[in-house]
């Protein structure tokens, strides 16, 4: 059963394909060629190859159901992140852009208390207190 | 060699200046904690620019203290500059004359290489750093739709930012981030944008922009810069701490002044944090900051806890100063700033109340929640006559088209010209002088602000007075004040400029909080009652019997159902819970017109129509049972039921549409036949989406007709609905499609006779 190892890790061009199926949920080739083509241009033939080597290499799966072929991510988001966390860059300095990137929220993520906190403090105003 | 390189003058000199920066850098770290104290009232944008100011002195002290001590040295040629140091002890003494001393092993002369050493890590790692954060950008992104895209820009216009910004979706980005300087991008984790709502996406990205539009990445790496040249003082990555604290807060304000909803965006924020915190909670224990943000978001005025860190700082500075003195006691005397320690005072009582009472007040804003945004921005940015002509005179009835053109013109006297012109077009009697429509429109504007004003909202900008605005008087009011929570339902037989085709519609306002302000059921949490299915009413035996699904809201669900006979007569009404899934309740009705209306009340929560439609409206469409004793003796039930369920209005919503369908053909005194064509044409590729033209006709009608138009997919999720009143016949419209099976239904009315004709055709969109 292919799906039982983990695939192998992606390459950039892979990633990108992964990036549309992952925010955009499973899609035609269509779909996802008209998703990349919006920054270069790429055939809908380069993409169909390429989605169709990823299944091998079990990295999406492909559902054959329809007329037109469904693939989806086989992985989740997260398990990317962990694949690619062993970047020699990362291992070396133990950071990653998140000293330089401006985001929303911190680098630094919330504990478990501190959720509970803030979930309290929005459930509190909820009620109008 | 290298022994030789660190006694040189040069050396020496910035070694001092490093172990003098120990206590300047105290003494600048204990102003600021002195000054926030002070301005801990103060806004965001004050304490960081206080911090800014901090951090930049701390660059310069060492500067300074090099530039002093430099010559000193080279002059003094080796000697020992503060005749007090220890090392002094050792050495002759200074005075005398000689050759200059071959300098001691002087342990000070290694500060110099040591701090050059850490001052290259700390730039490997910004290096490292700033290749992690370009490749970010490059890695695993795609271009976020062209949807989102345009909203952005949208809303970079409000911002004023003038650079190009792009919107990237990214399987590495962890949370939401701004990249770059010269040609920012924002990184979205892929699925946030289907994941969150639009509003909180909207909300994030005008985090992200005001980011951009303060120029905080270029701020952000000088910092970082700055940090890595001192890394050796706490007190300079706590000032560093305090720019990155009061930049957040910063942002977050603009977002709240902008959508002017803080609890809605604080859900935002604390949405965010769980879904990146889902199975991978924090490992380090100092957490982050949200805590503080959100507190701050939802207590304005709230005790922060600057002075805790300022203080604890102060305390290390002073600890490390004096420690500094005891090996090196001619070192200033300055260096402990004891006296500027302050107690944290306690949390003001008062200060607390206040904070609450302003939450109250915000609470109590009818348009709370992110629907009243775009009267809250333009409230926000009215200044001059003309924008309040646009934002406030005719904000309801204006087109989009022309708030567009207007936005446009460039000078007064075009917008004078533009003005008059608006209104010369709306004049029913363009020869008079009087123009009825404008007296109308601000007799209107008078009466809303007389009779629905709400609080601090003015009477204009409540919902009653938007619909009173702009769709005039109601012909019908029904009073339930009385009712639990209480509303007001009113009733227009025509509503003229037509939302809903028919003309024919009630909307409901209620006092969902008891707080004595009624709101339109869409601004209700519970607006999710779309899912319930429409009602279905069967003609048996001159019984109405109306059945519908009752939406599930894990409760006893009140149902209240009115029916008046037609024109205005006699009411007949329910009023009564329902548990079961499925609702059924039967009335004896005599022969003639109805209308029909439901009300579900979810416990606790407002009234909620029973089909609301239109964007964010709540209207109830209104039907009529009719019915005619001949037919119904010699007709089969069936035929009486059909009639009912193709003039409730709702037919075009029904779910057994095809059975509908089939029934009214069979109908013959309100049949209008209608057909539907439908055409599919290709975009540009490699837009995959097609535009299906939809013509609906009625050959039967006697001119102009009304149309009704649902198009769902086959699992029965709406995709488009259209409404128009009085439009030609036969009547094309053109919907952009993704491909995939739709069904279509349409209801057509003729305004003349009242007939109604519907048709349901189910149709494909080739890829």
């Amino acid at each position: 059963m292919p799906e039982m190892h983990e695939p192998p890790r992606p390459t950039d061009a892979e990633l990108e394909i992964l990036t549309v199926l992952w925010a955009r949920g499973p899609s035609t080739v269509r779909e996802v060629h008209s998703a990349i083509a919006q920054r270069k241009p790429t055939l809908y033939t380069t993409v169909l190859k390429m989605l169709q080597i990823m299944a091998e290499k079990s990295l999406v799966r492909r559902d054959e159901r329809q007329r037109a072929h469904v693939y989806r991510a086989s992985q989740p988001r997260e398990w990317t992140q962990r694949q690619l966390a062993g970047d020699l860059l990362r291992r070396a300095f133990g950071g990653s852009a998140s000293s330089l990137v401006l985001g929303a929220l911190s680098a630094s993520k919330a504990t478990p208390e501190e959720l509970a906190e803030i979930r309290r403090m929005i459930e509190k105003h909820e009620k109008g207190e | 060699m290298l022994a030789g390189l660190v006694h040189t003058p040069i050396a020496r000199a910035l070694s001092w200046a490093l172990i003098h920066f120990l206590w300047e850098g105290a003494a600048v770290a204990a102003l600021l904690g002195a000054a926030l104290f002070v301005f801990r009232p103060a806004s965001a944008r004050v304490r960081y620019g206080l911090a800014c100011v901090a951090l930049c002195a701390m660059l310069a002290a060492p500067a300074v203290t090099l530039a002093i001590l430099w010559p000193r040295i080279q002059m003094d040629a080796g000697v020992v500059i503060r005749s007090g140091a220890p090392p002094a002890a050792h050495v002759p003494a200074p005075s005398a004359p000689g050759p200059p001393p071959a300098l001691p092993p002087d342990r000070l002369a290694w500060v110099a290489p040591l701090w050059m050493a850490g001052v290259l890590i700390f730039y490997m790692r910004t290096a490292a750093s700033w290749a992690a954060a370009e490749r970010l950008r490059r890695r695993g992104t795609i271009v976020a739709s062209a949807d989102w895209q345009d909203k952005l820009r949208a809303l970079a216009r409000r911002l004023r930012v003038s650079r190009p910004v792009t919107m990237l979706e990214s399987c590495l980005a962890e949370t939401p981030a701004v990249v770059g300087y010269l040609r920012p991008a924002i990184l979205i984790p892929a699925g946030l944008l289907t994941g969150l709502a639009p509003e909180q996406v909207e909300a994030i990205l005008l985090h992200e922009l005001e980011h951009i539009r303060r120029h905080d990445y270029a701020v952000n790496v000088l910092q970082t810069l700055v940090e890595g040249l001192l890394f050796y003082h706490p007190a300079v990555w706590w000032v560093s701490g305090v720019i990155r604290a009061e930049r957040e807060n910063c942002c977050d304000d603009a977002v709240v002044a902008l959508v002017g909803d803080a609890r809605g965006y604080a859900a935002a924020l604390a949405e965010l944090e769980w879904r990146r915190s889902v199975g991978r909670p924090a490992l380090a224990a100092r957490g982050g900051n949200l805590v503080l943000r959100i507190r701050r978001l939802l207590e304005p005025q709230g005790p922060r806890s600057i002075a805790g860190p300022a203080l604890g700082a102060t305390l290390l500075m002073a600890s490390i100063a004096a420690g500094l003195m005891a090996w090196q006691p001619a070192a200033p005397s300055t260096a402990i700033p004891g006296g500027i320690v302050q107690e944290p005072a306690p949390p003001a009582q008062s200060g607390e109340r206040t904070a609450r009472e302003e939450l109250r007040a915000q609470l109590e804003r009818p348009y709370q929640g992110w629907l009243a945004k775009s009267l809250a921005v333009q409230e926000a940015q009215i200044a001059t006559p003309y924008e309040k002509w646009l934002a406030e005179d005719v904000v309801y009835i204006i087109t989009p088209d022309e708030k567009a053109a207007f936005q446009r013109l460039q000078t007064d006297a075009e917008r004078e010209q533009f003005i008059e012109q608006f209104w010369l077009r709306r004049d029913p009697t363009p020869g008079t002088v009087e123009n009825e429509f404008k007296e109308e429109h601000y007799r209107r504007i008078a009466y809303a602000n007389e009779h629905f004003t709400e609080g601090i909202i003015p009477g204009w900008k409540s919902h009653r007075g938007m619909y009173y605005i702009k769709f005039g008087p109601p012909d019908e009011i029904d009073d339930h004040r009385d009712s639990r929570p209480p509303f007001v339902a009113w009733t227009y037989h025509r509503m003229q400029p037509a939302l809903l085709g028919a003309g024919e519609a009630t909307v409901v306002f209620t006092d969902v909080d008891g707080s004595g302000r009624f709101v339109l059921p869409a601004h209700t949490p519970a607006s999710a009652i779309i899912m319930g299915s429409p009602p279905r009413v069967d003609l048996r035996n001159q019984t109405a019997t109306v059945t519908f699904n009752v939406p599930s809201f894990g409760g006893p669900t009140a149902v209240y159902i009115r029916i008046q006979s037609q024109p205005g007569g006699k009411v007949v009404e329910a009023r009564e819970e329902a548990s079961a899934p499925q609702y059924s309740k039967s009335f004896q009705l005599h022969l003639g017109s109805y209308s029909i209306q439901v009300f579900v009340q979810r416990p606790g929560e407002g009234v909620i129509a029973l089909f609301p439609r239109g964007e964010g409206f709540g209207f109830i469409a209104v039907g009529h049972i009719e019915g005619h004793a001949t037919e119904r003796e010699q007709a089969p039930a069936a035929d009486a039921a059909a009639v009912a369920a193709a003039v409730a209005g709702s037919a075009a919503r029904e779910q057994s549409g095809a059975n509908a369908d089939e029934h009214i053909a069979r109908v013959p005194t309100s049949d209008l036949d209608v057909t539907v064509g439908i055409k599919t044409l290709e975009r540009k590729p490699p837009d995959p989406s097609r535009d299906v033209v939809i013509t609906v006709e009625a050959p039967g009608a006697s001119g102009k007709v009304e149309i009704h138009g649902e198009i769902t997919t086959m699992a029965g999720r709406t995709v488009n609905v259209f409404a128009e009143g009085a439009v030609g016949n036969p009547y094309p419209r053109t919907i952009p499609l993704n491909p995939g099976r739709y069904r279509l239904k349409v209801l057509v009315r003729d305004p003349m006779d009242g007939r109604v004709g519907t048709r349901l055709k189910d149709f494909d969109v080739q890829p």
